[in-house]
């Protein structure tokens, strides 16, 4: 059990970089939601590692990657709508990464499935967090179907 | 955002035409293979597409919004492809780079600029914090399974990501890399 304010600011490197297990997210990010200084930190931090995915090298994307994507979501989002009534609200696919308010603790424990584990960058601070237990797996498959060799 | 929370199929594709490159380049650096790259940028654009009212442009830049999403959904992916499998390499010696030759915009050109200052920053670190951001951020391993994979202290991964970060912070404060150095001016 973590106590003295020193040992939650330790954490908040490892969290930035994605590093904490689920369950040690969600106690620093209770943490966080009282504490002022580990919340600026953590900004300060993220300030950072925003800029790590641009040490990536550039890598020229697959042919025809642009119509295969915007073909699938645009097109899944004219089967759903075509699909359900239109007073039905847009139901969200799947989880996003979000901004603002921190979701509370037991609602995160209460979400289930192998894909919490990983929910780190769901739950930063300040960011809400949706469903995230959709991954478009049939949109992979057209993925991976439209971009085999020969296809 | 705004115009693609309204469903504005042609502001969702002025977003991609921004930053297929980016986020495509990003999500093969974790997944280390086309197709799953590929799935990567179909799943971030299918999230943005259908929960773009909930990015908040006050809170933070949209590359940064867009790369978290991206990072998260890799990271899924490398752990489902992994599941049961041998660890995951976390070298990417064998990433199949290409030519940068489509650079043309002013956002790209500024991308590129920063890119090249973190790739210094990433580089002035010694060789072990090198490891552990590279472990951690790229591949996706949790700290527990860093130090387990590498034989290294717990509490020595913490000590080196610490550092590590530190580092860079100043690193890039010293190469004038701040937060509004790529903020967006545009948001569709």
């Amino acid at each position: 059990m973590i106590e003295r304010h020193e040992e939650w600011s330790d954490l908040a490197p490892m969290y930035v970089l994605g590093g904490l297990e689920a369950e040690e997210v969600a106690a620093f990010e209770a943490h966080m939601a009282t504490c002022e200084p580990c919340r600026q930190e953590v900004r300060e931090l993220q300030e950072v590692t925003g800029f790590l995915p641009l040490a990536a090298e550039p890598v020229a994307p697959p042919q025809g990657m642009r119509a295969r994507v915007l073909g699938n979501v645009l097109g899944h989002a004219q089967e759903s709508a075509e699909a359900k009534p239109a007073a039905a609200p847009a139901e969200p696919e799947a989880p996003v990464v979000l901004q603002e308010d921190l979701a509370p603790q037991h609602e995160r424990a209460a979400q289930p499935g192998p894909a919490c584990r990983r929910q780190r960058l769901c739950l930063r601070p300040g960011w809400k967090r949706l469903p995230r237990h959709s991954h478009g797996s049939h949109k992979r498959a057209r993925v991976r179907a439209a971009a085999a060799p020969g296809a | 955002m705004r115009q693609i929370a309204e469903r504005d199929a042609s502001a969702l594709e002025l977003l991609y035409d921004r930053y297929e490159r980016a986020v495509y380049s990003f999500a093969y650096r974790i997944v280390g293979d086309p197709m799953t790259a590929e799935e990567t940028v179909q799943e971030l654009f299918m999230r943005v597409w259908n929960n773009a009212e909930r990015y908040d442009a006050s809170q933070g830049k949209l590359t940064t919004w867009m790369f978290a999403i991206t990072r998260n959904i890799a990271v899924d992916m490398l752990r489902r492809r992994s599941k049961g499998a041998a660890a995951t390499s976390v070298e990417h010696e064998t990433l199949a780079a290409y030519a940068d030759e489509d650079t043309n915009t002013e956002e790209e050109v500024q991308r590129k600029w920063e890119g090249t200052r973190i790739k210094e920053a990433l580089s002035q670190l010694n060789g072990d914090q090198q490891q552990v951001i590279e472990s951690i951020y790229y591949a996706g391993l949790t700290q527990q399974e860093v130090s387990s994979r590498f034989g290294i202290p717990l509490g020595t991964v913490k000590s080196r990501v610490r550092l590590a970060m530190r580092q860079l912070q100043k690193l890039l404060a010293d190469a004038e890399l701040h937060p509004d150095a790529g903020r967006e001016g545009i948001h569709p």
